[in-house]
């Protein structure tokens, strides 16, 4: 295939220029261009042609990506021809010269290789030529594998590598990677299945044993129950028979106290009640009548009652009018001078108002309202006449002086030119002050930004290394990091689940420990020894009691000092009791301790076992956090540190995009201020030529843009401001000339309304009665008229409150004075408020004085009968203390208190042998009789020795049934827990999910390694195919490219058994590795490997153009012949295009390959071709 | 089971559909239970099973129902089985001999015969006792049925045929051995009803039990659904998709029927088949799975990804595919190993490190044999694709 002509429109320096190539068929095409004349750009449109545009190619600086377009006209090697055009699109970039669309997979098709084996093959430059030759020597020294590399396989070498690599990191036979790991914890998990496999004959042999266990316990329990209430039984008579032998005591004390007369129980509270009756009555009859006595002294000291008390009403009726009589009083003087001062004022007024005339003419004009209306409209009728003639004449004044001004300001104002054109420009400006904000707003935000972004930057590398690129770092995808994240925060929650567990095993086990211990503590169980000590102490005290109180033997006091000192023998000897009867509890509950011992000491076991289980399991968990942390840093090593955990590193990589994507914004920004920046200056220029054609001087560089527009505007605004005036002039003196004939004929209307007015007011004035010299005095008169009208009516008013208060006092006085001569002519000479007074002090002095003595007659009266009432007390209690003589036998009342006091003792013992035979009957649940009988049965010598045996099997008892209950507590757990399967089943579940991913993860490793091994063998086929010929024809172009300084090209075995290529010198034959070649010959071998690759390949495919551009550059004129002859050789069967900058060359071909090559010079403007000379 | 599975769920839901049986029974009211064997899995050792067996079982004594068994292979392999003590209602039938159980109230005759030991050659219900007239006779059976296909794959234990089973006479044969329910006669009744509940993805649909009603010669057969977790396998044809989002719409559409049609939880593996464009973009995906959970969890319902499992072939780059030579030259290379069995069983050494490490665990019939070059065959077309989606990113990178 030929590249026959090229549409360069728009690409790079390129716009709308030709390369037409058709005419060197079979010839070298050599291309000359000085730098930057687009050689570069060149190679990569005729790449970019044949496989689409890259993405961010750079080629942009003078077109827009958008306008990219390349067309090409192709010659196949069939015959065929083939044209496109290529656009720069995201998809359907390629289409037909006409515009229709084309398919990818067709020019693909007719290129058979992609972009990397054209641009590694047929697109050299020196650069690239180089780079490839260095990869053949470094690239293991295997040739044909480097060739294979060259050959536009480059990449499968290190794709084996990766896929070894990605091999080796699932497993290896011996390390740590994931396979080996889950393989161990296959291991790991089998074994704790296996522990934790419920075997059904442990469990029915449990199960077994714990039924037998159920059985003997029933019979021991059945046992302890008998042997335990035979124990209570003897216990029992032994204590029934001391309570016994002191009931038979009391019995013989009450016989001793002989015949004693029953006496009701509250007889001596009742004789003791009366007495104190009697007694009281008698005192308190004494107290009354001295009382009568005192109180009729007092009436007879009391005065009989006066007249006056006959007139209540009277006298109480002076009260209201004595106040009133005293304030009309004190308040005339004030309201008389008031009044004279209200008749001063309304004369006063009238006399400056109306002078002359008397204030009497008041009351006639007050009565006159309607005349008075009549004069008022006529003054205010006045007042708008004398404003309509002054508005007038003031009109005609100022419409003459305006109209004179309006005459010289036309006459004053320039001429107007045309500023049409400038106001349009103006119009369609862009506001100045909106381009000036938004190129402040521009720079602000991106300074603003690149400060940001390196702010940014610089924190989200910090601690990390600050050289990492942070647009093209490799970091982990957020779904790995929610995948670390979860692994992670998986493990913590397991570890705070176990850390819980831990605790919780650990607080039962203290717990167990403790109660343990506490149960020991309170394990010092009492002994019978103890209980019958308690008991003798308990008897001794009772002796006591009996032998002071019943039998007077001696005093409470002397028992009390020999049971114990201190206390009084009552409270030691229910003390004692209670501690017997404590004693005997304790021992009961002991048997109950021993079973909770065991059952704490199997909790204490149980919990031991968990705590073990629980620390493994947490060690494990903290293996795997280290394992997991260690992975994760690995995901991180592009950052050069350690990485925080997945939730923080999550929001770093949200942070890495905020910058990324401020980094953009920043671009964007730039671009938007160039594109502000642009506008601004063509505005600039159009402004300027408008304002030169005005004649006004146009904009200088340094006049900025906003200075320009302001002048203008301010230039069309003073010219159209001209315009206004002028047209405002013209307008204003054509309305005066109009308006000033009509405002004169107004003023001579107004003076024939006044002439009426006045005759109208001098029949109204008259009919008032008020004829002053002028209307202004009219005015004022009724102006001053209603405040005098206000005097005058408060004078009236105060005089006829005077007049009423002299009539009120009047009357008062007369009737005080009448009501003194009835009851109190004493006085009658006294003023009446000090008579109305003393007639009332009077009165409440003997309305006292009756009031006394009816509560001293009171008193009496209620004296006297309680009197009375005392007597019949006195008798009612006699007669019961005789009645109670009776009843108990004696004479006088004096000798009942020795009567009761013997009842007393011969009650207390009554009600003690009562008391034991209740507590005997209560505590062994039977009748007395039947206590009594059975203690009769067990000898008291016996009793002891009977207990002793008891207890003995009691214990052993006991004993056993703690052994059974132990053994039955631990079966039973071990029972309940077996059947618990979660721990089973946890370590099932884990055991498949580990299967389940080994069995992925070892698919997974097959899959890589067989393609690992797929691709060795690849390599091996292709290099066992191709190497020998590719060497044989490197090295005979090798040595026509070194003119035969090196014979040929060969490999050799060096270190690592690898074979290493190597020139053979022509003549010495000596070996010199490509390390050891001058730069030249260097870059002839490279050349000779590429030309010798690229030979082959053609030999398989459609042939294709090849483009060298500047490979030469290094050779010498000897070695640029031979290179040149031999791409002339190649031309013959393909495209050849060789680019140079060299006219020396040019002049090299013109010497070694006339007629075989054809000369085209490249221009960004043209590209021209021209036939070579061929001599 | 793997990362990220319902553990519990699935665990609980053999029993929990056990339970659901039990309940069916004491609500239906039925006069007895038939099961036709392999209660339990024969490497079971773990007498937890045995004990909950129990329970139900009691449960059912309470009730009155009696429960006729008769041991399968996994049941005589078990160790827990000769060591179950069962309540009274339950009878186990021998594996010495046939054995019949007459219900004289109900009419009702039940043949059965227990396996002795995993491996039953014998044909057992060629030694089933002859027809009890006037009862309805049933046999009890767990055996592989020759004459139908959908025991292919079973082991061949006490092997017998339809018509075999035709010559007893019987009116009901209740099997069991085969994991599908099959019908396989009406006249007389031949039916497998399957296990109640699928343990793997291999054993998909809704599954439960047979309750038979028997009304004088009238047998009417109803197969009750209701295991307590599903098992799907969901295909989804990527056909024409340019994108790899085009082909997730597509998942999530599928999904989105399943969680409209089932409460419960269903556990779901994903084939992606069908010629796309976007085949390189899903098998380079490295995070497939966690893309498709995505989805899952977009749509919502109670779904569970067990796998998804990528068979999609390349539309257009494939074409572009063809011009690398690397291809073409890797493709030849696959093609010899193909061809020659020294080459096959050349890739068998380079295994031999792996191979040593392997657990047991993973080993076995359809577990990793990597001793056998059959078996690594059959991984090297995924190697081959491997390669090649290695190969033209890379091409594409330059």
């Amino acid at each position: 295939m030929r590249i026959e002509r090229l549409h360069l429109k728009a690409f790079g320096p390129f716009t709308n220029r030709d390369l037409d190539l058709s005419n060197g068929n079979g010839k070298l095409q050599l291309i000359h261009g000085l730098n930057e004349a687009g050689k570069s750009s060149l190679l990569r449109a005729i790449t970019n042609a044949f496989f689409g545009f890259e993405p961010q190619c750079g080629d942009d600086f003078l077109h827009n990506y958008k306008d990219f377009c390349i067309g090409a006209e192709l010659k196949l090697d069939g015959g065929g021809e083939y044209a496109f055009e290529r656009l720069k699109r995201t998809k359907n970039s390629l289409r037909t010269p006409s515009g229709d669309l084309l398919q990818e997979s067709e020019l693909q098709g007719i290129l058979g290789v992609q972009r990397a084996v054209f641009l590694e093959l047929f697109g050299l430059n020196h650069e690239t030529l180089r780079a490839g030759g260095r990869r053949i020597v470094d690239g293991e020294g295997d040739l044909a594998r480097s060739l294979f590399e060259s050959g536009g396989l480059a990449s499968l070498v290190s794709i084996g590598s990766a896929l070894n690599d990605d091999a080796r990191a699932l497993f290896v036979k011996s390390g740590q990677r994931e396979l080996n790991t889950l393989f161990k914890g296959i291991q790991e998990l089998r074994a704790a299945v296996k522990s934790t496999v419920l075997h059904s004959e442990d469990y029915l042999a449990k199960e077994k044993r714990a039924r037998e266990i159920d059985t003997s316990l029933e019979q021991a329990r059945v046992r302890q129950s008998q042997l335990t209430m035979e124990h209570t039984r003897l216990l029992r008579i032994k204590g029934n028979k001391s309570e016994l032998a002191e009931y038979d005591r009391y019995e013989v004390d009450l016989a001793a106290l002989g015949p004693v007369p029953d006496l009701a129980t509250e007889a001596p509270q009742e004789r003791v009640a009366e007495s104190t009756t009697l007694h009281q009555a008698e005192e308190r009859s004494a107290e009354l009548r001295q009382e009568v006595e005192i109180a009729e002294a007092e009436v007879a000291t009391i005065p009989p009652d006066p007249p006056l008390l006959e007139f209540p009403a009277q006298i109480a009726s002076l009260d209201e009018p004595t106040v009133n009589y005293r304030k009309q009083r004190d308040d005339r003087p004030a309201l008389a001078r008031r009044a004279d001062a209200a008749l001063s004022s309304a004369e006063k007024l009238w006399n400056a108002a109306f002078p002359g005339q008397d204030i009497s003419f008041l009351e006639t004009i007050t009565k006159r309202a309607e005349e008075q209306t009549s004069v008022r409209q006529l003054l205010n009728q006045l007042h708008r006449i004398e404003v309509a003639e002054e508005s007038h004449s003031k009109a005609v004044r100022d419409g003459d002086e305006e109209l004179d001004r309006r005459n010289l300001e036309l006459q004053a104002l320039p001429p107007a030119p045309d500023t049409r054109i400038l106001d349009g420009i103006i119009a369609a400006l862009p506001n100045p002050q909106e381009l000036a904000r938004q190129m402040q707003k521009l720079s602000r935000e991106t300074d603003a930004l690149k400060e940001s972004v390196s702010l940014q930057s610089r924190k989200l590398l910090a601690g990390w290394n600050q050289d990492a690129d942070l647009l093209t770092m490799d970091v982990p995808s957020a779904e790995t990091i929610s995948r670390y994240e979860g692994e992670f925060d998986g493990i913590a929650t397991s570890l705070r689940d176990y850390r819980e567990k831990h605790r919780a095993s650990s607080e039962k086990q203290s717990d167990a420990s403790y109660r343990i211990e506490q149960e020991n503590l309170s394990g010092n169980v009492p002994t019978q020894e103890e209980l019958l000590a308690e008991r003798e102490v308990r008897d001794r005290g009772w002796r006591l009691i009996r032998d002071s109180a019943i039998d007077g033997k001696f005093s409470l006091a002397d028992a009390e000092i020999q049971y114990q000192a201190g206390t009084p023998i009552a409270d030691a000897f229910e003390g004692h009791m209670l501690v017997a009867d404590t004693i005997a509890d304790d021992m009961r509950a002991n048997s109950d301790r021993v079973v909770r011992i065991a059952e704490l000491r199997l909790q204490l076991q149980k919990a031991h076992g968990e705590l073990l289980q629980v620390n493994g399991e947490i060690e494990k968990l903290q293996a795997a956090e280290s394992r997991l942390a260690a992975e994760w840093g690995q995901l991180w090593i592009a950052l050069g540190g350690t990485p925080h955990n997945p939730r923080e590193m999550r929001e770093w990589c949200l942070q890495r995009e905020v910058v990324i994507q401020r980094i953009n914004e920043l671009k964007a920004k730039n671009r938007e201020r160039e594109d502000v920046a642009t506008v601004r200056d063509s505005a600039r220029g159009q402004l300027s030529l408008a304002l030169a054609d005005l004649g006004e001087p146009p904009a200088n560089e340094n006049e900025p843009f906003e200075a320009v527009v302001e002048r203008a505007k301010t230039f069309v605004a003073e010219r159209k401001s001209d315009r206004e005036q002028r047209k405002e002039c013209d307008r204003r003196i054509r309305e005066l000339e109009l308006k000033l004939p009509k405002l004169r004929e107004e003023v001579g209307k107004d003076e024939q309304v006044r002439i009426s007015w006045q005759e109208e007011w001098n029949s109204a004035a008259e009919k008032l009665g008020v004829t002053f010299a002028s209307t202004g005095q009219v005015q004022q008169f009724l102006d001053k008229l209603p405040e005098i009208v206000g005097h005058w009516s408060d004078y009236r008013n105060l005089h006829g409150r005077v007049q009423g208060i002299e009539e009120e006092t009047k009357q008062y006085t007369s009737k005080v004075r009448e009501l003194v001569a009835r009851i109190a002519d004493d006085l009658l000479s006294a003023e009446p408020d000090a008579a109305a007074g003393e007639l009332k002090r009077r009165y409440k002095v003997a309305e006292s004085n009756a009031s006394c003595r009816v509560e001293l007659e009171r008193r009496i009266r209620e004296a006297r009968a309680n009197l009375t009432l005392q007597e019949q007390k006195k008798e009612r209690a006699a007669e019961r203390l005789n009645v109670m003589c009776k009843a108990a036998g004696c004479s006088s009342p004096e000798e009942l208190p020795a009567i009761e006091a013997a009842f007393a003792i011969k009650r207390e013992l009554t009600t003690k042998l009562e008391q034991i035979a209740r507590i005997l009957c209560r505590s062994n649940s039977m009748t007395f009789e039947e206590v009594r009988v059975e203690a009769d049965e067990v000898s008291s010598d016996f009793i002891q020795v009977h207990l002793n045996e008891v207890a003995s099997e009691e214990n052993t008892v006991a004993a056993e049934i703690e052994s059974l209950v132990e053994e039955r507590t631990t079966i039973r757990n071990a029972l309940e827990l077996a059947q618990d399967a979660t721990a089973h089943a946890t370590n099932v579940d884990g055991l498949q999910a580990k299967i389940a991913a080994a069995g992925l993860l070892a698919e997974r490793y097959i899959r890589l390694r067989l393609a690992g091994a797929v691709l060795e063998r690849t390599l091996l086929r292709y290099q066992q195919k191709y190497e020998s010929p590719l060497l044989e024809r490197a090295s005979e172009l090798f040595s026509r490219l070194t003119d035969h300084r090196f014979a040929r090209l060969t490999t050799q075995v060096g270190e690592d058994d690898r074979k290493v290529l190597a020139a053979v010198r022509g003549g010495s034959g000596k070996l010199v590795e490509v390390d050891g070649l001058s730069d030249g010959t260097a870059d002839q071998l490279f050349l000779a490997l590429r030309l010798a690759a690229i030979e082959e390949h053609l030999t398989r495919t459609e042939t294709l153009p090849c483009i060298f551009d500047d490979i030469v550059v290094y050779f010498d004129d000897g070695r640029s012949k031979t290179v040149l002859q031999v791409l002339a050789d190649m031309a013959k069967h393909s495209q050849i295009l060789l680019f140079t900058h060299h006219d020396h060359i040019v002049k090299l071909a013109e010497e070694q390959i006339p007629g075989q090559f054809e000369l085209y010079w490249l221009e960004t403007s043209k590209i021209a071709s021209s036939a070579a000379a061929a001599t | 089971m793997y990362e990220g599975a319902p553990i519990e769920e699935i665990r609980g839901a053999t029993r929990r559909t056990f339970e659901t049986i039990i309940q069916l029974a004491l609500s239906e009211r039925v006069d007895f239970m038939l099961i036709a064997g392999d209660l339990y899995d024969g490497e079971l050792q773990d007498y937890r099973t045995a004990l909950f067996l129990t329970q139900q079982m009691a449960i059912l004594n309470q009730a009155n129902i009696p429960v006729f068994i008769v041991l399968g292979n996994h049941d005589a392999e078990a160790r827990v089985t000769k060591r179950l003590s069962l309540p009274p209602n339950v009878h186990v039938f021998p594996s010495s001999k046939p054995k019949t159980h007459e219900l004289r109230d109900l009419g009702v005759a039940i043949h059965g015969q227990s396996f002795a030991r995993a491996a039953v050659t014998e044909n057992l219900a060629a030694e089933y006792p002859a027809r009890r007239e006037g009862l309805f006779n049933i046999g009890l059976l767990h055996t592989c049925l020759s004459g139908t296909s959908g025991t292919k794959g079973y082991a061949n234990y006490a092997p017998t045929s339809p018509d075999m089973l035709r010559t007893r006479g019987y009116d009901y044969w209740a099997l069991g051995h085969v994991h599908e329910r099959m019908v396989i006669s009406t006249s007389p009744w031949i039916v497998y009803p399957g296990n109640p509940q699928g343990r793997h993805v291999r054993e998909t649909g809704d599954k439960g039990c047979e309750l038979v009603r028997v009304d004088g010669s009238q047998v009417q057969v109803e197969q009750y659904r209701f295991a307590h977790v599903l098992w799907e396998v969901l295909k989804v044809d990527a056909t024409g998709a340019q994108t790899a989002d085009e082909v997730y719409e597509r998942v999530a559409t599928k999904l989105q029927a399943i969680v409209a049609r089932e409460s419960r939880l269903v556990c779901v593996r994903i084939e992606i088949a069908g010629s796309t464009a976007a085949h390189f973009a899903l098998a380079g995906e490295p995070d497939l799975k966690v893309k498709i959970q995505n989805v899952l969890l977009q749509v919502g319902g109670d779904l569970w990804l067990e796998r998804v499992v990528l068979r999609t072939s390349d539309q257009a780059t494939a074409s572009a595919a063809e011009g690398l030579e690397s291809l073409a030259e890797i493709r030849a290379t696959i093609d010899g190993i193909v061809a020659s069995d020294v080459e096959r069983a050349s890739l068998t050494e380079i295994f031999a490190d792996l191979d040593s490490k392997i657990p047991a665990e993973l080993r076995g019939e359809d577990g990793i044999n990597l001793g056998d070059p059959a078996y690594i065959a059959g991984f090297i077309e995924e190697a081959a694709e491997e390669l090649s989606l290695r190969v033209i990113k890379a091409g594409a990178q330059q």
